[in-house]
């Protein structure tokens, strides 16, 4: 696979102010790679620095093989760009502002713009300022998409829009995957990157805490197992297996936490009398949480 | 429906940044060349017929010749008086490269910076276009509206010197006021192109700031070199002294002085590129600044959270204002040995005041600061009244009234806060004007009491401004204000110099304002002042029950 995206130890600081910190991240041709983390996480810093947009303080960014601050001429004709926050020009209509940026951008099929329009149910017709947070998203949206970019990098691309309308989104994000192209996902919006990305990033405090396909994800996360016994339940010999916790006891059964592979635990109950084995799958944000419970709980301390 | 894209619109519209910022710029061009073109028209018409014959001119050259430096730095020098295009060019001079001036500065501070401050600039950075490149269009597309509209004036100007007068000298050619206007252009451009070069470092408003100090102070020390010996050490600094002898209309130029600003204008220009090109787009450094209360002492209420809101503002142009006159009251005895020393000028300055002794802080405050302070506080107003309608424009206001608060009541409370904020800027400007009068000895009363008046005919402004924006929406309101302070200032000033009929002078509330600083009140014109300022408020909270919230 060709590498679309890649970071080396990417840092950007603001002054005494962290943004990002030695980030390395390679995002391929043809994914829909998601960028996990929390406000202030260092998620736009990171957008923006491998746009160009802001310098890294060190490290750096190559987006289809250009460095990002030699030539990003070159690298914005091949992107499409939807900011998380944004403002454009209060007294333009929606279709004026559609207009110009084509026109910046040269070559953009109007029949595919229509379309764009179509699809995301919107009134172009108004001026900017008239809209509602929703509208102005499709705005950014429609700018975003209407050139059929190679790589689409959208940071919070759902924000504002009722649920129709992000579906509309994602089936755009995939059939722009279906077509070949890249889509960089930035979101704290755990269930919507579990469902359309293949793999995903997590970032916490301005660093790169997790990086895998969904899937895999969600295997480093804690299983919550329940073991129903015919017989006596033998705790203790569970809670002798490295990474259980929370070992409980009631009646025949026994609940327990399981952190990392969960292999040697089915080992175990198989040498017992076992009458049921219940381990639920863990969803991304289980991911996302045991990332940040850490945290938070040394914050609380 | 999604227009078609088209070649021209990369000329005008939406078919590149040039196209769309000379487009945004349409109302300021056509403004600023109807406006001017008609300032100009008028000045050579009211020449042209009160002093129709050579030997009018002849006199109005040698009453010219009389004026005292103060007045001669203010206006520059008389050259050439006899002649329409030297009435013209001295009587507008200086005055036209601040009112172009401030166009420029609004618009190269805020074109990239302003993108930025609004949230468009990393959509715009994201497209195919290098950064010089952007910055260029940005450039270009004012400096091609500024050519636009000074273009149209010099042929205003000279249309109106060749239709209207037949004295041999008054011929105006086409080059000439374009050449002239070229030099206005430049100057006027000079004080953008500061604010364009520190925008990417500080901002929109900062660098809008830092725009307008350079240019109040470059008219300063050219105004007052000759008069201030410390300002005349100055003088190299300010490049409205460069092309004072650059006068075409007047028949002498200076094409030196012109390259020389233009060289100016461009390394300017060429650092604030330099600077968008190399800094990460939309950070900026902050100023170093007096940390002022502001937030502690608005959270009461809308009445305390509007004063804050204005206080930093309302102290600023307080102390600005305060800070010239203060400057003018501390030279009040340079002024009165350099205004002595010409020969029978008291005895026409007792005809344009009787009564009024110039020789003292007071009277030179009214001869040389009153004018100047009624713009600063008409422009101060519609800064401040602009700050007050945000709270509707910016949905502010949306949030505030889903509370327990009537609209009446928030309007009320809000345009007492706004009002309040004036008087800061009154009081800030009148103690600083007193503090000048006690450096040179002088009464401290009469100079603090009329600048206290200026204060009440902000307030007035502030009046019309607050029935504008409870009766129509925020959007007007600040312009409405501004518009009214400017128009009142322009008639006072030159519609006295061109003896316009009594009428319509008299509609500038400027002329009901009394002599204030030497102590003549018109107690009506203050009278007036406060009706406006309480009535305004009044109509403005009816106006608000009345009408859907606005943005």
């Amino acid at each position: 696979m060709t590498a679309v995206i890649q970071t080396e130890q990417l840092t950007k600081s603001y002054g005494s102010h962290r943004g990002i910190v030695e980030v390395d991240l390679m995002v391929e041709q043809g994914e829909v790679f998601g960028f996990l983390g929390p406000n202030g996480a260092g998620k736009t810093t990171a957008i923006r620095t491998i746009l160009d947009l802001i310098r890294p303080t060190s490290g750096r960014a190559v987006v289809f093989g250009i460095e990002s601050t030699a030539d990003p001429v070159a690298i914005h004709r091949r992107i499409g760009y939807l900011p998380g926050e944004f403002g454009l020009y209060d007294r333009l209509t929606g279709a004026q502002t559609i207009e110009y940026f084509a026109n910046l951008r040269g070559g953009v099929d109007q029949a595919y713009t229509r379309s764009l329009v179509e699809r995301l149910d919107f009134d172009p017709s108004r001026r900017f300022r008239e809209y509602s947070k929703g509208n102005k998203q499709k705005v950014g949206l429609i700018l975003a998409l209407q050139h059929r970019p190679e790589l689409l990098i959208l940071d919070e691309p759902t924000s504002g829009l009722d649920p129709l309308v992000q579906q509309e989104v994602f089936h755009l994000v995939l059939e722009a995957r279906a077509e070949g192209r890249t889509v960089f996902f930035s979101s704290h919006v755990i269930s919507e990157v579990e469902r359309i990305c293949d793999r995903a990033a997590i970032i916490r405090e301005g660093r790169l805490a997790r990086v895998d396909r969904v899937e895999a994800l969600r295997d480093l996360a804690v299983h919550h197992v329940e073991l129903r016994f015919s017989g006596p339940v033998p705790a203790d010999v569970f809670r002798a297996i490295p990474g259980v916790s929370n070992v409980s006891a009631e009646d025949h059964v026994l609940r327990m936490q399981v952190s990392g592979p969960i292999a040697p635990v089915v080992r175990e109950a198989a040498r017992y009398d076992l009458a049921d084995f219940v381990s639920r799958e863990p969803n991304l944000e289980e991911v996302f949480l045991a990332e940040y419970g850490h945290e938070a709980t040394t914050d609380a301390r | 429906m999604l227009a078609e894209r088209g070649w021209p619109g990369a000329v005008y519209g939406f078919g590149s940044v040039f196209g769309k910022g000379f487009r945004d710029s349409r109302r300021a061009i056509v403004g600023v060349a109807i406006g001017l073109s008609l300032l100009i028209v008028l000045t050579v018409l009211t020449v042209v017929l009160q002093f129709p014959t050579e030997a009018d001119r002849q006199g109005l050259a040698a009453s010219m010749a009389l004026l005292p430096a103060t007045v001669r730095g203010l206006l520059g020098e008389p050259i050439n008086m006899d002649r329409v295009g030297g009435f013209v060019s001295w009587r507008l001079g200086n005055t036209l490269p601040i009112i172009i001036g401030l166009w420029s500065v609004i618009a190269l501070s805020g074109t990239l910076a302003g993108e930025a401050a609004r949230g468009s600039l990393d959509v715009l950075a994201s497209a195919p276009i290098s950064r010089v490149r952007l910055a260029v269009d940005k450039i270009l597309g004012h400096v091609v509206g500024l050519t636009i509209a000074l273009t149209v004036v010099a042929l205003a100007t000279w249309l109106s010197a060749t239709a209207s007068s037949h004295l041999p000298n008054d011929a105006i050619s086409p080059l000439d006021a374009l050449s002239h206007f070229a030099g206005i252009g430049l100057v006027s451009l000079t004080a953008g192109a500061v604010a364009f070069a520190v925008a990417p470092l500080l901002g929109r408003s900062a660098a809008a700031g830092v725009g307008g100090i350079a240019l109040f102070a470059a008219f300063v020390i050219n105004g007052y070199a000759s008069v201030i010996p410390a300002l005349g050490s100055l003088k190299g600094l300010s490049w409205l002294a460069w092309t004072a002898g650059h006068r075409p209309l007047a028949g002498v130029s200076d094409p030196g002085s012109v390259v020389a600003v233009a060289g100016l204008d461009l390394v300017l220009l060429a650092v604030g590129v330099a600077g968008f090109v190399r800094r990460d787009t939309g950070s900026t450094v902050a100023l170093p600044t007096l940390r002022l209360p502001g937030a502690d002492l608005g959270l009461s209420g809308p009445l305390a959270r509007s004063f804050a809101g204005r206080l930093p503002a309302s102290l600023g142009w307080g102390i600005a204002i305060g800070a010239y006159g203060l400057v003018i009251a501390a030279s009040a005895s340079g002024f009165v040995t350099a205004i002595s020393s010409i020969p029978g000028i008291g005895a026409m300055i007792a005809t344009i005041y009787p009564g009024v002794d110039w020789r003292t802080s007071a009277g030179i405050l009214q001869l040389a600061f009153y004018a100047t302070a009624v713009l600063g506080a008409g422009l101060a107003v519609a800064a401040l009244v602009s700050g007050w309608s945000s709270d509707e424009r910016e949905r502010r206001l949306e949030v505030v009234l889903t509370g327990p608060i009537t609209r009446a009541g928030w309007f009320l409370r809000s345009g007492v806060g706004l009002l309040g904020g004036v008087a800061i800027m009154a009081v800030m400007a009148a103690t600083m004007v007193a503090f000048g009068a006690q450096i040179e000895g002088d009464d401290i009363v009469q100079p603090f009491l009329g600048a206290l008046v200026v204060g009440l005919y902000a307030a007035a402004l502030v009046g019309v401004g607050l029935a504008v924006g409870g009766l129509v929406g925020p959007g007007p309101a600040a312009a409405v204000t501004g518009g009214l302070a400017l128009g009142f200032y322009l008639l006072d000033l030159l519609g006295t110099a061109l003896r316009f009929p009594d009428p319509i002078l008299q509609l500038s509330l400027v002329k009901h304002l009394g002599q204030p600083i030497v102590g003549r009140f018109d107690w009506l014109g203050i009278a007036l002042c406060i009706g406006l300022a309480i009535g305004g408020l009044a109509i403005g909270a009816w106006g608000l029950t009345r009408r859907d919230l606005r943005v």
